[in-house]
């Protein structure tokens, strides 16, 4: 019989070649750019006049629900909020593993109390970008006030005018996650507006 | 301009997309009063001075807001979800 | 008077200023090579190098000299740089000098100072106010054949290159709880108290320098010259981590909610970017950008050497360059007499001319050589290329190569006055001021009109305590440094002087002058903004930063009334010029909009696939093997996925994942057929009507499992479905349990088509049963291939083919076509495009882009079957009105050449055979046409009146664009397989 196992491309595949790159001095690069594929991302819609049983169930789980424009951290899974009714369950599990994680705390059937849980693992890119030049090098693209943007805070806002889930993961870093059809085009935009600072792709 | 999403704070107006004045009220579902429904689609008074506008969050959130602007001075005056509008307005 | 030596006479004083001496530049000028030092200007190296001749004037080509230091430089417009990297119009006042720079003179020719065209002044009666209104009322033919062209060559300033721009802009943002703008002593101080309150300042100024006026005059704070002080206060600012200090960056733009517009200009790097636009967004903004100097237009204020006397003095004290050797100082107010103290400690011998008849030389000028000529005024100069002497009203003849005048101080209101503020006149300090504040703004220092140095430093710090207090943070006790001010006299009002007004400049660069602002007064354009457009006062780059306020005096007198009733012409922005590139930033070329990649972009790019955009979006369009064109590679594949099977990228449809139990309600009231008895595993062709009752969109939903739905939309109109979606739940209908989302994204989509594409798959899916009977036409099916890779199954058909349609994680797209290739190598596998997909569709009849254009209804498209008469959707009230139900509108029909095999274009008009081609014979259009390699013949859809009646009848396809006209015959859409058995079978 035929092998039928696929194997995953990451929409970086051929952006995001190992090296520095730009303007790297002795002190290393401004920035330095990962692929998170390793993390799965699984979208928590909930009804507005859910959210609080919403909750109740995952905190019994030992997830979090957070406010919004907040991330919360439970072991290996993150739940940070992104949009309207909307977060994404984080973690470096396989897609279905963290699905299935999700739907227990609603008794396996989600929909039933409000709940759509719909994995995005492929839809959303996770690019992690850090470095000491992280803010300078945002600003040229997003219009949030960065100064607002603490550890564990996330914005849903624009990077070069593409809709994107920003979540500043440490002081100096920050995760993210952007349409995966614009996911190379973004990281192009970033990797140029790096250049002055020197960035890695790492 | 700067719009005050009730759920993300205040965004520049490239984040948004305008829709149009908030307050003509759709007909009732089933209704069948083709006045009524020509009267809510293409009517506008296009008044100086505060209205009521539908924009969507859809650089952000994707959040519907109605939003309270000056089409006079652009000075907004508040905001607040599309949802809780249609409760508290034309229901 | 003892001889001087070449130093003392040099214009680059020996000492002094704020230019590093031991950093010399290089830079050419018109060809010559020139020395300055680091800390110049352009126009400072210009004079340093003796050179006062740096233009032509606009209309008239009269020799024109530097007179200011700053953005109100009206003559000395350059033209930088060398090839591809060529910038037009720069004032030299405000270019960095930097080594290697190369700047050329410009409107002139042959040469600066040889220009033929100025010849007698032979130009100027050609264009009197109203010129250009005037003219255009001439015969256009005499216009454009004889008098554009000549303006064109006379006229005009620099000339920009038309190579691309081979340097890198970039746009950002930024935000702060308090804008400075400007770094004088009102702007610093407003920053330091701020920042030291821990505010997030930006201090932004277009010097390469801190220190505004303090930089170019003689003052002192606390004892001691104030630039030790400005030093100390930069040092200050830089060490403090909340305050940014953007040197070299213009705001130049006040836009709504506290918005402001600025570009940066960056020092080149290898890697840098040349110039940035910033996006501000202040909570307040403190507006410190000082006042401009006005002159006293006299006749013949225009021969270079004739300067205002604050460029005097900062050229002087902050450049060390002497602009003269003799000079005369013409004033109406005190600070005729700092400048004659400067330039009299400089060496160099001083008139003053001074129009207050109670004029007094104050202690200040004691024992220095100077000589005054109380309550007279300059009502003439001589001079070919530089002033050579001036005539006094009383005959009074005096000989001197430097003439500074000192009209007055104008605030600079411009950023104010773009909020929608109007500037007020002050009538004791003779100026606008700003006025009532419209935005979180305002105005301290000069640029309040309030000049002195204590008034500055005071205003900055009220600045900073008012931004302070409004965040609610505590108020620092201040400790205010006490600064020396020349005690300030009250000048008198002196617009300009009488005489030849002819030859009295308001605006040297663009040649007005007091005669032209009476003759419009006389003309009847007396509001200040008719009386710019007609004399074009004010239009030039400088953008009336010059003479402005003295024209409008001008008109002021003319009508008999002060300048407060005349009032100001509204400023917009930009401020001070900003370059294209800066605005563009990186939307260019490739980068001019986003791109959005298939996850088998890269897949099918390796397979020789030929691109085209869709939207912002890249589709393969076909597969051209070795020797094939675009063409022949389409109908290749349309025949090969006919006989055997294709696989063709469809990911870039829009798919919305749709789950809750009102799910089936939503699909009901959105799309115009019935849904609530979609089974699970099944899918649907629905069809969208906006609210107007026009065809929004159309596409497949499939039931994925109870209260689970996956819809599908067109490529185009995928947002526009996904934020209607959003409006109907969220604002129309929220009580329904429904949630959406766009999964475009997350899956890849390859359709499957053709009579092998069962077998193709049942290789896929060994374990699955994809018969007709268990697997049927509008089935859905849900598997896990190895390793648990999810798949949905969609037995749709586009092409009319057995076919269906496979999603998986878009991680595995490129993956799962390799794989779909490989396992049907044998039965015929090819990748197919765009071309073949949309020539198999016009085979079957299905419509697209082309015939859902936003105009046509359910019934146009041959649809009215699904538009359910059982409940309620959008769009059904206003589809039922008469013009939208009117039976004779065109409808879809089929299209096929008549006779022989002539082409049909898209865009065609169809009318009757044996009228005229005219509109009114006009009774449809072609939507979509294709050469059919399956019938071996021209084949379109279009629209046609009452074409549903019209089979079999000849029509004529028109296009006029191309020149095409030809006979169709009117057929059904269905001309593949129109029973459906193949899609069915």
């Amino acid at each position: 019989m035929a092998d039928l196992t696929l194997a995953p491309v990451s929409p970086l595949a051929r952006a995001l070649t190992p090296g520095d790159v730009g303007a790297v001095g002795p002190g290393g690069p401004g920035v330095v750019f990962r692929d998170r594929r390793d993390l799965s991302l699984v979208t928590i819609q909930v009804r507005p006049d859910k959210q609080a049983a919403a909750r109740q169930a995952l905190e019994g789980a030992g997830f979090a629900l957070p406010p919004v424009g907040q991330a919360a951290r439970s072991g290996e899974v993150s739940v940070i909020w992104s949009a309207l009714d909307r977060w994404i369950a984080i973690a470096p599990w396989a897609p279905g593993e963290l699905h299935r994680t999700l739907a227990d705390p609603f008794g396996g059937d989600p929909r039933a109390r409000g709940v759509a849980l719909v994995d995005q693992s492929s839809g959303l890119f996770a690019l992690q970008v850090g470095g000491p030049k992280l803010d300078a090098l945002l600003a040229k693209g997003t219009p949030v006030d960065l100064h607002a943007l603490e550890t564990d805070r996330t914005a849903a806002t624009g990077i070069d005018h593409q809709p994107v889930t920003l979540w500043r993961i440490a002081p100096q870093t920050v995760l993210l996650l952007v349409g995966r059809a614009f996911a190379q085009d973004t990281l192009e935009f970033l990797q140029e507006m790096a250049l002055e600072y020197g960035y890695r792709n790492g | 301009m700067r719009i005050p999403c009730p759920v993300c704070g205040a965004r520049p107006s490239e984040e948004f997309t305008y829709r149009g004045d908030a307050r003509p009220v759709r007909p009732p579902m089933d209704s069948s009063d083709q006045g009524a429904w020509v009267d809510y689609l293409f009517f506008r008074d296009d008044e100086r001075g505060r209205i009521k506008e539908q924009w969507q969050h859809t650089g952000g959130c994707r959040a519907w807001i109605v939003v309270d602007r000056d089409t006079a001075t652009h000075a907004v005056h508040g905001s607040e979800l599309a949802r809780d509008a249609a409760e508290g307005g034309q229901a | 008077m003892r001889d001087l030596s070449d130093t003392e006479t040099a214009p680059r004083l020996t000492q002094g200023g704020r230019i590093d001496r031991s950093r010399p530049l290089t830079f050419t000028f018109d060809g010559r090579t020139l020395t300055g030092f680091a800390g110049d200007t352009l126009a400072s190296a210009l004079l340093a190098n003796g050179i006062h001749l740096a233009g032509r004037s606009f209309k008239v080509h009269r020799p024109r000299g530097l007179v200011g230091h700053r953005e109100n430089e009206p003559n000395a417009l350059m033209r930088l740089g060398t090839g591809d990297r060529l910038t037009p119009n720069l004032p030299a006042t405000l270019v960095e000098l930097t080594d290697g720079l190369v700047a050329e003179s410009q409107n002139r020719w042959p040469s600066l100072k040889y220009d033929l065209q100025a010849a007698s002044g032979l130009l100027k009666p050609m264009f009197p106010a109203g010129f250009y209104y005037k003219t255009f009322m001439w015969p256009a033919a005499f216009w454009e054949k004889l008098y554009e062209p000549a303006i064109r060559r006379a006229a005009g300033l620099g000339r920009a290159t038309t190579a691309p721009d081979p340097d890198r802009y970039e746009r950002g943002f930024k935000h702060c709880d308090l804008l400075v703008v400007g770094a004088g002593p009102a702007g610093l101080t407003a920053a330091l108290w701020a920042g030291r309150a821990g505010l997030h300042v930006i201090l932004a100024d277009q010097d390469s320098e801190l220190g505004g006026s303090l930089l170019t005059e003689r003052s002192t704070i606390d004892g001691e010259p104030a630039s030790l002080w400005v030093d100390r206060v930069a040092g200050e600012l830089a060490r403090l981590d909340t305050v940014e200090v953007m040197p070299r960056t213009s705001v130049f733009g006040y836009y709504d909610h506290n918005i402001l517009g600025a570009v940066e200009r960056l020092p080149t790097a290898e890697h840098g970017a040349r110039e940035r636009y910033w996006r501000i967004e202040a909570g307040r903004v403190t507006l410190a950008a000082g006042a401009l100097e006005r002159p006293i237009p006299f006749p013949d204020n225009d021969r270079p050497g004739i300067m205002l006397a604050s460029a005097v003095r900062a050229y002087l004290n902050r450049w060390a360059v002497r602009t003269g050797t003799r000079a005369v100082v013409f004033a109406n107010n005190d600070d005729g007499f700092s400048t004659a103290r400067d330039l009299s400690q400089a060496g160099i011998a001083v008139t003053l001319v001074d129009s207050r008849a109670d004029a007094e030389l104050p202690r200040a000028l004691t024992g220095l050589e100077v000589t005054l000529h109380r309550g007279r005024t300059i009502v003439g100069s001589k001079g070919r290329h530089r002033v050579s002497a001036v005539t006094l009203d009383d005959g009074t003849r005096l000989p001197c190569d430097l003439v500074a005048v000192a009209g007055g101080w104008n605030p600079v209101v411009n950023l104010h006055s773009q909020t929608g503020a109007r500037p007020r006149w002050d009538s004791i300090r003779d100026c606008f001021v700003p006025g009532q504040p419209r935005q979180n703004e305002s105005s301290v220092g000069a640029c309040a009109g309030r000049f002195t140095t204590a008034e500055a430093i005071q205003d900055g710090a009220h600045a900073a305590v008012e931004a302070i207090r409004a965040l609610g943070k505590p108020v620092p006790e201040l400790d205010l440094p006490v600064p020396e001010d020349p005690p300030a006299g009250r000048g008198e009002a002196l617009w300009y002087v009488g005489g030849r007004d002819s030859h009295t400049f308001l605006d040297p660069q663009h040649d007005v002058t007091v005669a032209d602002v009476k003759l419009a007064h006389r003309e009847g354009y007396r509001s200040v903004e008719h009386m710019k457009r007609y004399t074009t006062l004010g239009m030039a780059t400088d953008q009336g930063r010059f003479g402005n306020v003295n024209g409008m005096a001008v008109m002021a007198e003319a009508r008999g009334l002060s300048v407060a009733e005349v009032g100001t012409t509204t400023f917009r922005p930009p401020y001070t010029p900003v370059s294209v590139g800066a605005l563009a930033g990186r939307k260019r070329q490739r980068t001019f909009m986003p791109l959005r990649r298939s996850p088998l972009h890269d897949w099918a790019a390796d397979r020789g696939a030929i691109f085209a955009e869709a939207g912002l979006w890249q589709r393969s369009r076909a597969f051209p093997q070795a020797g094939e064109s675009l063409r022949e590679a389409a109908f290749r594949e349309t025949t090969q996925t006919r006989t055997h099977v294709g696989i063709c990228d469809v990911s870039t449809l829009g798919k919305i994942d749709i789950q809750g139990p009102d799910a089936p309600e939503l699909l009901n009231r959105v799309y115009t057929n019935g849904w609530k008895r979609l089974a699970v595993g099944r899918a649907r062709y629905g069809l969208m009507l906006r609210e107007d009752g026009h065809v929004m969109d159309d596409g497949t939903t499939s039931c994925l499992a109870e209260g689970h739905y996956h819809m599908t939309t067109t490529t185009g109109q995928a947002p526009k479905v996904m934020s209607h979606l959003e409006w109907c739940l969220q604002a129309l209908w929220p009580e329904l349990d429904v949630q959406v989302q766009s999964v475009t994204d997350q899956w890849a989509g390859l359709a499957v088509a053709g009579p092998n594409s069962r077998a193709l798959l049942q290789r896929l899916l060994p374990g699955v049963d994809l018969s007709n009977a268990a697997f049927p036409f509008m089935g859905v099916g849900r598997y896990a291939l190895a390793g648990g890779v999810p798949l949905r199954l969609f037995r749709i058909s586009f092409s009319g083919e057995l076919a269906y349609e496979v999603n998986v994680p878009a991680d595995y797209g490129p993956a799962l076509a390799d794989k779909l290739l490989e396992l049907g190598e044998d039965l015929g596998a090819i990748p197919y495009g765009l071309e073949a997909l949309d020539v198999m569709r016009i085979e079957k009849g299905h419509v697209t882009a082309g015939e859902l254009d936003g105009r046509t209804t359910a019934a146009d498209l041959g649809m009215a079957g699904l538009m359910s008469s059982k409940k309620d959707f959008i769009g059904r009230v206003l589809a039922q009105r008469p013009g939208m139900a009117d039976p004779s509108r065109p409808r879809l029909v089929g299209l096929q050449c008549a006779d022989g095999d002539e082409r049909i274009r898209a865009g065609s008009h169809l009318l009757p055979t044996g009228t005229q081609t005219t509109i009114d014979f006009d009774e449809g259009w072609v939507s979509s046409a294709t050469w059919s390699p399956t019938f071996g013949r021209h084949i379109a859809l279009g629209f046609l009146k009452n074409g549903g009646e019209r089979m079999g009848e000849v029509v004529r396809a028109v296009d006029l664009v191309r020149g095409h006209d030809v006979q169709v015959e009117v057929v059904s859409p269905h001309f593949y397989d129109p029973e459906g058995t193949r899609q069915r079978g």
